[in-house]
């Protein structure tokens, strides 16, 4: 078994093959080796870290990821389980704190489970629908927007 | 940006300006100093929990309407810009995702962050190479070297710098750079390699790595580095500075041209002093062609315009040269005084000459074998390793042979007795025949899993090795026999050429015609060739016609 103590202090202990799923720890066991020491993670509280257990539970089981850097073909995002989908079913701010911890973990399947889902949030809006959605303010100035416009015309047909 | 996310959030919005001016409610100024007095308080609240029952409390006394907005603010509050606050690495990875229209014409116009993860050279790359794309590294290093401000497009050597061009590009590429470019790497396509020898089709790091052996003076440095990233796929680190989303848009202008037919038909006429009835074009700009007056020219074919000069004529046939393969160093031609010639390109000269009974009407070769298709009925086939001298034949056959295909041990043969036979080479056996055609087949192409063929009964076929069948008919492709034809998958391609004197382009998965490409020629058309950007053909007009789909692309002969 494996303790992880979160940003506030709460210790969660985990079966080892949990835990590993995080690349981070499996190194971080890899070097000190076994110990029954918690492991602190200052960058995610308990509720993350809780709900980041919750995937690692799940998925324990799967196989380990593949490195798909150069797949050859275009990456899809409409192929997420109802399981996964249903899991990704909270608050933008959660979702984003879950990103983080996937990213700070090393955890990758779940980090692209999540950028999955925003990816889904986005698609097929405009970018005022865009800035309403994630209450973003519009910088740029009307000359800029004109020349951004102008250089993407390459894409109107395709 | 990052300072803040990658210390995750405090409790209190990290940005309170950003909910900004939505608060700001009719008050008088006093009213405002008293509101910001309170919220100073509010934050130095140490215990969150306290702070919260403060704002509760006050909240409580809000009346309904205005409790409303307040809500609606709050929510916002809980919103987060997961590309403008995500580490670089994760916002693109969330953009990855995207379909491009929506990267250009929606992501980038949301906020100067964003437009800053949109254009991020490492996404692009990722999507271009996921798209199957490629970069000619050699020629980009080459045109990398050329003085600023020059553009490739209107680059106009003359022929006696541009026949060693290549070995300029290569010898003159800094130690390390074609290592930081992305060289073609493994893609299912590679393995096509094998049967498309020195099509220009496919272009290999092992065939860079070779090239650069005999081509560049040192011979060890290449040797020793043939673990180095050159033939990694997986190329990290600094990449030269190519631009990743221009080329993205180039070559997505290059498939909108070929959709729409958008090209520009250069004609060379009297290319030879009779009909032409072979040629082929490699990555090195070389263009060989076969004539019916006994030669082979080989040609420079220009990167800018559609400009071809002559660099040789090889002699030695006695008769109308029919058919011709080369790859890097050798080239291969077949002629109707019945004999098989092998050249030296190096230095132009004939190494051997391969005896058979009647008319050489087609040939292929690859690493392993050298097969040709003859008159007599009979395939012959050569074990290259043995110096042409171990050769075994293959009959089935009832009448010519007009056409060979390889694709690794896997021969594809088409004859005049309307069958299409497949050979298993190691095993010296036919393994397939394949008849639907109702007319002779004159020509063929062959990928290892789809062979396309074209007969004097003027249809195109598509045929799956798996399936063992004609899956697609394209009738009445032509209005008369289908003499050359060529296709790509990754490209969604087939171009056919015809004695209706038509070139047509037409789409594999579906067989529809996308153009008929007309007054290319002037009388039977004998054989063409396409890569990414261009077809070139020859005809019994003597000429050789250029159909360009990079007129208006700079980098267009890069893209591969």
């Amino acid at each position: 078994m494996v303790v992880l103590q979160s940003s506030d202090g709460k210790n969660f202990t985990v079966e080892r093959g949990v835990a590993i799923q995080s690349v981070l720890i499996k190194n971080l066991l890899e070097d000190i080796g076994e110990s029954d020491e918690p492991i602190p993670l200052p960058n995610v509280s308990s509720k993350v870290l809780e709900k980041v257990i919750e995937y690692c539970e799940y998925h324990v089981d799967d196989p380990s990821p593949i490195l798909d850097d150069l797949d050859e073909i275009p990456k899809r995002s409409d192929d997420i389980t109802p399981q996964d989908e249903n899991y990704m079913k909270v608050d933008q701010e959660l979702l984003f704190e879950i990103l983080l911890a996937a990213n700070y973990m090393d955890i990758k399947p779940l980090l692209e489970l999540g950028c999955k889902t925003v990816a889904n949030m986005i698609r097929n809006k405009t970018a005022q629908e865009i800035r309403t959605m994630f209450n973003i303010v519009d910088d740029f100035s009307p000359e800029e927007r004109e020349q951004i416009k102008k250089e993407n015309e390459w894409a109107e047909d395709h | 940006m990052t300072d803040l996310s990658d210390e995750g959030f405090d409790d209190w919005p990290a940005a309170p300006g950003r909910i900004g001016g939505a608060w700001d409610l009719p008050l008088t100024a006093s009213e405002r100093q008293a509101m910001e007095a309170l919220a100073q308080t509010l934050r130095i609240t140490a215990n969150p929990l306290g702070r919260t029952q403060l704002a509760m409390l006050l909240l409580g006394q809000v009346p309904a309407d205005l409790l409303k907005t307040a809500v609606i603010h709050l929510r916002q509050l809980l919103r987060r810009d997961f590309v403008g606050m995500l580490p670089m690495e994760v916002a693109t990875r969330i953009l990855e995702f995207l379909p491009i229209r929506d990267i250009v014409r929606s992501a980038s116009l949301v906020s100067r962050q964003w437009r800053a993860v949109a254009t991020q050279a490492c996404l692009w790359r990722r999507l271009y190479l996921r798209r199957g794309w490629r970069v000619d590294a050699d020629r980009w290093a080459f045109y990398s070297s050329l003085p600023r401000g020059i553009c490739p497009a209107r680059v106009m050597l003359d022929s006696s710098v541009l026949h060693v061009s290549n070995a300029i590009s290569l010898a003159n590429t800094p130690k390390d750079m074609s290592a930081l470019l992305e060289h073609p790497p493994e893609t299912p396509r590679q393995t096509l390699d094998s049967v498309l020898g020195g099509m220009g089709k496919v272009y290999m790091p092992q065939r860079v790595l070779r090239q650069r052996q005999f081509m560049s003076s040192s011979s060890s440095e290449a040797s020793s580095r043939s673990s180095s990233p050159l033939s990694s796929p997986r190329l990290r680190g600094p990449t030269l500075a190519i631009d990743w989303r221009m080329l993205y848009a180039e070559y997505t202008q290059l498939e909108a041209n070929w959709r729409s037919g958008r090209c520009r038909v250069d004609r060379w006429e009297a290319a030879h002093s009779e009909s032409i009835y072979c040629l082929q074009f490699d990555r090195h700009s070389r263009l060989f062609s076969g004539s019916r007056d006994a030669t082979v020219k080989v040609w420079h074919l220009a990167d800018a315009a559609s400009h071809i000069t002559q660099l040789a004529t090889l002699r030695g046939h006695t008769g109308s040269v029919l058919t011709l393969q080369a790859d890097e160093a050798t080239l291969v031609t077949g002629s109707s005084d019945a004999t098989v010639r092998v050249w030296d390109l190096l230095t132009y000269t004939q190494t051997h000459c391969l005896h058979h009974a009647d008319a050489v009407l087609s040939l292929r070769f690859n690493e392993k074998w050298l097969v040709t298709a003859c008159k007599d009925r009979l395939v012959r086939v050569w074990r290259r390793n043995t110096n042409y001298s171990d050769m075994f034949e293959l009959r089935g056959h009832a009448v010519a042979v007009n056409a060979v295909h390889l694709h690794g041990d896997t021969l594809v043969s088409a004859s005049g007795d309307r069958s299409i036979k497949v050979w298993d080479l190691e095993r010296r056996s036919c393994e397939l025949t394949l008849v639907d055609h109702v007319r002779g087949v004159a020509c063929l192409d062959f990928d290892g899993r789809f062979i396309v063929s074209g007969s004097s009964d003027r249809s195109i076929r598509i045929w799956s090795l798996e399936s063992r069948r004609c899956e697609r008919t394209i009738h009445n492709a032509h209005s008369d026999l289908v003499r050359t034809i060529m296709f790509d998958r990754a490209m969604d391609i087939v171009v056919s050429g015809s004695y209706d004197e038509s070139i047509k382009i037409w789409r594999f998965s579906t067989g529809a015609l996308l153009h008929k490409i007309k007054n290319v020629h002037t009388s039977r058309v004998f054989k063409l060739m396409f890569d990414r950007s261009r077809i070139v053909s020859c005809s019994h007009d003597r000429s050789i016609s250029i159909i360009d789909f990079a007129a208006n692309i700079p980098h267009a002969r890069m893209l591969v």
